[in-house]
């Protein structure tokens, strides 16, 4: 079997890529979604995982038009597809950070799952991607909230936008970023917004960029997570059916403009960065932070969760902290109370 | 005290490492580890003299009061940002002059410069699974033989 090192990856990619783009599947197993400023193109073998994609992203082809990348992502698997090429790792010591550089300098993005013995390729001259998996199903279960989530952060890391682990909130189209590792309270604090006449753009993914001088917020997912303890502090019942079974972190997942109807914005004009965090007291509490605290938040997770990159990740978030005024968020109990606390604050933000 | 040593200047130790400042507070990213570093009070303020090319031994000479900011701590701090790999010395000789300001500014702190470290992305960045898998698992095969099917 062919021998592959991070040296020569690049050229396995570019099989994969060639091999899995040779492969000819019928209209029902290609999507388009219009995403910020990318059009993504997704090919597969099998259905489900279009479905998947379709689940999963906030699709606006009508307001992301034909413009900006595009992308096509063939998602193959090696039981479905005989003619997919194999490799063996022959490399003294693997280094994820030698291994994105090596495939970077020679024009792609690639990570390896090792767990799931998962390919995953960009090629930047022309947007090919591939998905190499072993079987249907075999990838990492939280790419089922957010799908190709690493071929969109590629397709914006080589454009002017950010896909940020971080969510956001509301009101006229005025908007905060919450920043924070998980467990912080970001998706509690979208819930609370959301059911209290806040609009999101995501709880836990969005994409940022600039228009003129100001950052914007836009979606890429129109899922949000949240386990059962937090959907009953809302008022909740997670049995009550509409929620299915809990998913591999006991998180039920659902559709925010789903849950509450007239919450999906476009794009929210970022007016602070907010830093929550669970404090079990009574009242929620806003007050000011420091740039190098909402960095030590919004930074840190996205560095880990989206691979390769990781410079102009880590330059473009601390852009973001620079730019906007940063505060504490400590959450109260009272999910209303948190989202009145916040939409006066927004409102403050907007005067 | 190896004066010598510390009449340096020094520069970032190379491209991967990041410093990014916020109104005069820092965060410090190390890719090559996956260590990075948070620096406020006169830990902040050392360090930008210090990436600005002011050298240890001139720092330290303007921080002459004994205290929790004295040169003593001044040239521990030095010596661990080396130690860290964040910074490496130059054959430089610092041409700056640095203001009394600075040392007041220093010693308005009432602890001595420190860093907090955090290494959650180390476990991504030094992480080699092609090796740490246990043979008995099957695969991936460790070194000698070829590291492991990638499929």
């Amino acid at each position: 079997m062919r021998q592959i090192n991070i040296q020569n990856v690049h050229r396995f990619a570019a099989d994969a890529i060639d091999a899995a783009s040779r492969i000819e599947l019928d209209t029902s197993r290609h999507r388009q979604f219009g995403l910020p400023g990318l059009q993504l193109h997704v090919r597969s073998t099998e259905r489900d995982y279009l479905d998947l994609c379709a689940g999963a992203f906030a699709d606006q082809p009508s307001i992301n038009g034909a413009s900006g990348k595009r992308i096509t992502v063939s998602i193959v698997n090696r039981q479905s597809s005989a003619c997919l090429p194999s490799a063996l790792w022959d490399e003294p010591a693997f280094s994820i950070k030698r291994m994105a550089e090596s495939l970077h300098r020679n024009g792609y993005d690639g990570v390896f799952e090792f767990d799931y013995r998962l390919w995953q390729f960009l090629r930047a001259e022309d947007g090919a991607c591939i998905q190499l998996m072993q079987s249907a199903d075999a990838f990492p279960p939280w790419e089922a909230a957010f799908p190709l989530r690493q071929f969109v952060h590629w397709a914006y890391q080589r454009s002017d936008r950010l896909l940020a682990h971080a969510g956001a909130l509301g009101l006229h189209e005025v908007g905060i970023l919450l920043a924070g590792s998980g467990g912080a309270g970001k998706s509690g604090t979208v819930l609370a917004g959301i059911l209290n006449g806040l609009s999101t753009v995501g709880d836990d993914y969005v994409v940022v960029s600039r228009t003129g001088d100001q950052l914007v917020a836009e979606p890429v997912v129109r899922l949000m997570k949240q386990d059962a303890e937090g959907l009953r502090r809302v008022g909740i019942d997670p049995a009550a059916g509409q929620f299915g079974r809990a998913n591999w972190q006991n998180k039920y997942v659902f559709g925010y403009e789903d849950l509450a109807p007239g919450s999906a914005a476009h794009r929210l004009r970022l007016k602070a960065i907010l830093l929550p965090k669970v404090t079990h007291g009574g009242q929620t509490a806003i007050r000011p932070a420091s740039g190098r605290e909402a960095l030590l938040a919004l930074a840190p997770s996205s560095l880990y969760q989206l691979k390769g990159g990781w410079s102009n990740t880590m330059r473009l978030s601390a852009e973001i902290c620079r730019e906007l005024p940063a505060y504490h968020f400590e959450l109260g109990d009272n999910p209303r109370e948190i989202a009145g606390t916040l939409s006066e604050f927004i409102g403050t933000l907007t005067s | 005290m190896e004066s010598n040593k510390y009449e340096c200047v020094y520069r970032l130790a190379n491209n991967d490492v990041a410093s990014e400042e916020f109104d005069g507070e820092f965060v410090v990213l190390d890719l090559n580890n996956g260590r990075y570093y948070s620096m406020d009070g006169a830990a902040a303020i050392v360090w930008k003299a210090l990436t600005d090319g002011a050298s240890p031994k001139d720092l330290a000479a303007v921080c002459d009061e004994e205290g929790k900011c004295g040169p003593q701590a001044i040239l521990a701090f030095c010596d661990q940002l080396e130690s860290y790999g964040l910074v490496v010395p130059t054959p430089e000789r610092s041409g700056i002059v640095l203001p009394d300001t600075l040392a007041q500014a220093i010693q308005l702190n009432e602890t001595p410069p420190e860093t907090t470290m955090y290494d959650d992305l180390a476990e991504l960045m030094m992480a080699d699974p092609i090796h740490e898998v246990d043979e008995s698992e099957g695969w991936p095969v460790r070194k000698p033989e070829p590291n492991g099917a990638a499929d």
